[in-house]
């Protein structure tokens, strides 16, 4: 997984990267819907991209991190 | 009707986090108010403030945190004081003890998510953001606090939010006691919460022309009710709630009842939009009286509103006069904003506990500061020490709003 995302992750919500499995469910690691909706607006702000609205919001950080990374700007690290 | 116990209380205030501390801070008249730095856009002034030292992160995961303003994060370290006190802080119990949908949320805010939304117009108005916070809404809405109450507690019953000001929490209370009263719910979380010490709120309040001056004597003196020298109110956040059930409930599961909450009165002046009204005020305390089936002479305590401001006082001297008459001469009366400053909508809330405290204690919370009573203000206010007063049989404490919302609570000895 895209090592800055997760570090960006780990920071926001104050779990260590350890914790941070791809097959973790954002659920099981004390997220509901709508801090998943704040981590995603928090990353469409620093990196200047839209993410588009998700019929099947992510599950899995993995899905989460699947969604995110095509849309970074090539180049530009994350953190 | 049903009696109503208190069984459990929560603080978190300006002179300490939990009621023990609380309760020794108001005894010792140890000001929690001081001078804070706050930084407007037209530069750094010193306000005057009832600010806590809080630290979130050991409370709530961050994941949590990202959905709660301060003012909730406050409501829940109180709630979870109060639950735990009553023998409730963890589900197990709190199912044994109780059906869900029979248990309650009420509770107070004058300014709800205040600091959420002066960081919002911060953004929009000063940063120029195009688009603000998803959770925007929910962390700003009043009645989030009881969401989040409800929620950590899995409480189904009734939910109400009161915003009436400064009484907004002692009517929170009420409400509450009638719920269980009249049968709605077996036990309710009442009280309130406020964290209003952000730019824009501070600097509405600073318009009024009723926040105290910076006293010589140090700014952590410088709120003084009933003193000839007070200047008016300081701004306080924090929160306090009271586990409240139905007493024959509470006998059966082994509950310890910290009190009876038997009297409740709520009236309005209809008068002005600031200015009090004796009349109105000592309708409520007159009407609560009536409501708890007890006499004047019975009140052994009265907990003031008292916020030090000029007007304030000396109309809530002249409403006690008229509520209890000749016995208002004898009343030992105080008011605890001198060391915890005004709290608005948790106000009520911290000083019904203050009161509930002292009537368990048999000691009363001193006026702090008031070296110098004003003539107008004649009364026995207990000035700087507090008293023992041993066989307390009922206390009474009163909230007045802006707005003319009056709220009066009676308390009496399990």
């Amino acid at each position: 997984m895209n090592s800055d995302l997760i570090k960006l992750f780990a920071e926001t919500f104050g779990i260590s990267e350890e914790k941070l499995l791809p097959d973790a469910t954002l659920e099981s690691l004390g997220l509901d819907s709508l801090a998943v909706i704040e981590f995603l607006f928090q990353i469409e702000d620093q990196f200047g991209i839209q993410i588009p609205d998700q019929a099947n919001p992510p599950r899995t950080l993995a899905e989460m991190v699947q969604l995110i990374e095509p849309l970074l700007p090539p180049g530009k690290p994350a953190v | 009707m049903r009696r109503v116990a208190i069984t459990g209380l929560g603080v978190i205030s300006a002179i300490g986090t939990g009621t023990p501390a609380f309760f020794d801070a108001l005894l010792s008249a140890r000001s929690g108010i001081r001078a804070v730095d706050i930084p407007f856009p037209t530069g750094t002034e010193s306000v005057l403030a009832g600010a806590i030292d809080f630290d979130p992160d050991p409370h709530f995961p961050r994941a949590r945190l990202l959905t709660m303003d301060r003012v909730s994060q406050f409501a829940l370290v109180a709630g979870r004081e109060a639950m735990a006190q009553a023998g409730l802080g963890d589900p197990a119990s709190l199912q044994r003890s109780f059906a869900a949908d029979r248990f309650g949320v009420s509770l107070g805010t004058g300014s709800g998510g205040a600091s959420s939304t002066d960081v919002a117009y911060t953004a929009l108005l000063e940063q120029k953001v195009a688009r603000l916070r998803p959770m925007t809404v929910v962390l700003a809405m009043n009645n989030a606090i009881a969401a989040h109450v409800s929620m950590e507690f899995g409480l189904k019953g009734p939910s109400s939010t009161i915003s009436n000001a400064c009484a907004s929490s002692a009517a929170s209370i009420g409400e509450a006691f009638r719920q269980i009263r009249h049968g709605y719910a077996d036990a309710m979380l009442a009280g309130g919460s406020e964290a209003l010490l952000n730019r824009g709120t501070i600097k509405a309040w600073q318009a009024m022309h009723t926040l105290a001056k910076p006293h010589a004597d140090g700014p952590e003196t410088s709120c003084r009710p009933f003193s000839a020298d007070r200047s008016g109110l300081v701004l306080a956040e924090g929160a306090a709630m009271l586990v409240l059930e139905d007493w024959e409930s509470a006998k059966r599961r082994g509950a310890n009842i910290l009190a009876e909450l038997c009297g409740y009165a709520s009236t309005t002046d209809a008068h002005h939009l600031t200015q009090p009204d004796a009349q109105g005020q000592a309708r409520a305390m007159t009407l609560a009286l009536a409501d708890a089936g007890l006499q004047a002479s019975d009140i052994g305590y009265l907990n003031a509103h008292g916020t030090a401001t000029d007007v304030g006082d000396v109309v809530e001297t002249s409403a006690i006069k008229l509520a209890f008459q000749d016995l208002a001469a004898t009343l030992p009366i105080s008011s605890s904003k001198g060391v915890h400053g005004h709290a608005m909508g948790a106000a009520g809330a911290m000083e019904f506990i203050a009161s509930v405290m002292a009537l368990r204690a048999g000691q009363l919370p001193p006026t702090a500061f008031l070296h110098n009573p004003d003539p107008r203000c004649d009364l026995d206010y207990v000035p700087l020490t507090p008293r023992s007063a041993k066989g307390l049989r009922a206390v009474m404490s009163n909230s007045f709003a802006f707005g003319g919302s009056n709220a009066v609570l009676i308390a009496k000895a399990a």
